[in-house]
């Protein structure tokens, strides 16, 4: 006794069944735009280059070289500009990250992750301070507001 | 038909073709509709190897990244969607091979455990009998059959033809060997009570 199905219904019921048994991991979607964005973010800017990181902070472009990075300073730089970041812990339990950029300059200050992109712009003298940001890879953005000099951005590192 | 008719008769291999254009013109909307939309096939054909799901994440990943380096010097836009799915197979099929050598130096012991028939965690997420007895089937065919099956049930229609390609179907073949795959799903299909007492 054979019924004569149709494709379709048959292949729907397939993909559920999938859809159920290996669902797409959460995120992953985020992760490849995440990871998409900061390709374009490095094809277009002049990439810094990490000076100085404390013991335990580190940065990598690669998943399994990353380490967490909780508090302390990280620096980097590519001719002229010098981008410090300082992480520390609000009294409420969330990450901020405050800034110094030089040369001084207002500054367009972006920093994105997965699924998310924050923008804040710094004071003339290039400080600038984000509250409330979530862990997670995180790459950071910055461009004159005048329009002057180089757009630059920080390697991935992990929040 | 609407005035957007037209739009929605794209396929998923225009609509991919479409935002490597606008990425080229600076664009990046389009793009990344595309990312969305497609990163679940990927995920399904990178899946369809074998490679274990922590892996497959990075792959997936990997194959985006590999394409947004090669969107600007892609010849044919038209090809972006095939470029996808042939570079997610191949790097699945890499990233196998990868840790085929790794277990090989970690161990001397061979560890090639028979299949377990045993009732896996699937049938406890499926939650109807007609599911589980899809399930139990789709897995009793050949690994060709379920790469194929799986792959296409994720296609989009219009495209049918083009991702079956990817999955290293000649043209003149994908009709007969998809026809072929499921004729089998529903023969083990019918003599399955399970799937029967609930169709």
């Amino acid at each position: 006794m054979r019924e004569n199905f149709e494709d379709e219904p048959l292949l729907a019921d397939i993909a559920r069944v999938f859809r159920t048994v290996d669902p797409v991991p959460d995120g992953l979607t985020e992760m490849s735009l995440f990871a998409v964005t900061v390709e374009q973010l490095r094809a277009e800017m002049v990439e810094l280059e990490n000076v100085e990181t404390p013991e335990l902070a580190a940065r990598a472009h690669d998943a399994e070289e990353r380490e967490i990075v909780r508090t302390g300073t990280i620096t980097f730089a590519c001719e002229p500009v010098t981008v410090m970041i300082n992480l520390s812990e609000s009294p409420t339990g969330t990450m901020c990250v405050d800034g110094w950029v030089a040369p001084p300059a207002q500054y367009r200050v972006e920093l994105y992750q997965p699924g998310s992109r924050l923008a804040i712009d710094s004071d003339a003298e290039g400080s600038f301070m984000l509250l409330d940001v979530p862990e997670g890879p995180s790459c950071l953005a910055l461009r004159r507001a005048d329009g002057e000099g180089p757009t630059v951005c920080t390697p991935v590192i992990e929040l | 038909m609407g005035t957007d008719g037209g739009a929605l008769q794209l396929t998923l291999g225009d609509r991919a073709a479409l935002a490597v254009e606008a990425y080229r013109a600076g664009v990046t909307d389009p793009f990344t509709d595309v990312v969305v939309e497609i990163t679940p096939l990927l995920w399904h054909v990178v899946r369809a190897q074998n490679v274990p799901r922590d892996v497959a994440e990075d792959v997936v990943q990997g194959v985006w990244l590999a394409f947004v380096r090669n969107a600007g010097t892609l010849r044919d836009p038209q090809g972006a969607l095939k470029w996808l799915l042939v570079t997610a197979r191949r790097a699945a099929w890499e990233a196998v091979r990868r840790l085929r050598t790794d277990e090989h130096r970690s161990t001397e012991l061979p560890e090639t455990e028979p299949m377990s028939l045993e009732p896996g965690p699937e049938d406890e997420v499926l939650t109807s009998e007609r599911d589980r007895a899809l399930w139990r089937n789709v897995q009793a065919l050949p690994e060709r059959c379920q790469e194929i099956l799986r792959v296409m049930a994720f296609a989009d229609r219009p495209s049918y033809r083009l991702i079956a390609e990817s999955t290293g179907m000649s043209v003149t073949s994908v009709g007969a060997t998809r026809g072929r795959c499921l004729e089998k799903l529903r023969t083990l299909l019918a003599s399955d009570e399970g799937w029967a007492s609930h169709a």
